[in-house]
């Protein structure tokens, strides 16, 4: 899985968290290290899409996300086409 | 490396460095400093860049029309030019229904299809509509009490002008031909084909001028879409 805003969401699911703390777990649960320009870049079409919005705080430099109730909806259909993919994956795989 | 990586972030977009500009800096600072990191955040900034969808009207319409007139310009361009061949012949008497039976005569599309063969034109077009082509490109007309031109007009010049000539021959052939000319006209060419000449199209320049207000219709119709999308989402 390598789609930005999927690795967001799914950061997003366990709790809020500004961009860093974002970076850090994507690198830590998909061994992807989003660069700052896709990270961003994800964050911005989420909030445009209304899938994740900002929470206040009094640092605003580090401004946290929330995911929004849009875009667990999207999560789990999202995650739940990819383990069909997954599922059928690895049975042909033992058939094979 | 800093430095550098903060100056990316002013080609991103101004709305977007006003809402994530600071939170970028911030992430900049806490992530540290990479050279790869640069190339993602000029990646990035050209991506918010190219968010058509957030232009205002008159960008849209604006970029539109001068794209259009860019495309347009470069197909002009692009059209092959044509040259056209031109002989001058003289008739005595002049008989301009006798010149038109000639003509007939000398042009029939088993005439114009052999030149079509012989000189491999129009590609691989159907005859039929070749011939048409190749009618379209002949032009016989007055030029004088008694004296008239023949040209024809090609994208290759020397083909034009070997094709005036053989045009020449089939009007003379034509002409000495009593069923076709029974009161003795008189047809003699005053001066061969010259050197073909590149002919001045206005269909070029009308495509050109063109492009302009067709991309900025196309724009027209591109932002009121977007508009309507955008007032649909609430972006």
């Amino acid at each position: 899985m390598s789609d930005p805003t999927l690795l967001v969401l799914a950061s997003l699911a366990e709790g809020d968290k500004h961009g860093y703390a974002m970076m850090e777990d994507i690198e830590l649960f998909a061994g992807v290290r989003l660069g700052p320009g896709t990270l961003y870049g994800a964050i911005t079409r989420l909030e445009e899409r209304g899938w994740i919005g900002p929470v206040k705080t009094r640092d605003e430099r580090r401004q946290p996300y929330r995911i929004t109730a849009a875009g667990q909806e999207h999560l789990a259909e999202q995650l739940a086409s990819l383990n069909r993919v997954v599922k059928t994956g690895l049975s042909r795989l033992k058939q094979a | 490396m800093k430095r550098v990586l903060r100056f990316l972030i002013y080609l991103y977009p101004a709305w977007w460095r006003r809402r994530y500009g600071r939170e970028m800096e911030a992430l900049l600072e806490d992530s540290g400093s990479r050279w790869r990191d640069a190339w993602d955040l000029f990646r990035g900034a050209m991506e918010m860049r190219m968010q058509i969808s957030r232009w205002s009207f008159a960008r849209i319409v604006i970029a539109c029309g001068i794209a259009g007139l860019v495309l347009a310009s470069v197909a002009a361009l692009s059209m092959p030019y044509r040259y056209r061949s031109t002989a001058t012949f003289k008739i005595e008497p002049v008989d301009t229904d006798a010149l038109d039976r000639v003509v007939h005569a000398a042009f029939t599309p088993q005439a114009l299809s052999d030149i079509i063969r012989q000189e491999h034109l129009y590609g691989e077009a159907p005859i039929e509509g070749s011939i048409e082509r190749l009618r379209r490109a002949i032009l016989i007309r007055p030029t004088g009490s008694n004296l008239g031109q023949v040209s024809f007009a090609y994208e290759n010049p020397a083909q034009a002008q070997r094709i005036t000539q053989d045009l020449i021959g089939r009007i003379v052939s034509a002409n000495v031909n009593p069923s076709v000319n029974p009161n003795g006209m008189r047809i003699e060419f005053a001066a061969p084909p010259g050197p073909p000449k590149r002919q001045f199209e206005g269909k070029r320049l009308s495509l050109a001028g063109l492009g302009l207000p067709g991309g900025m219709l196309f724009g027209v119709v591109l932002a009121l879409i977007l508009r309507r999308r955008r007032a649909r989402t609430g972006n």
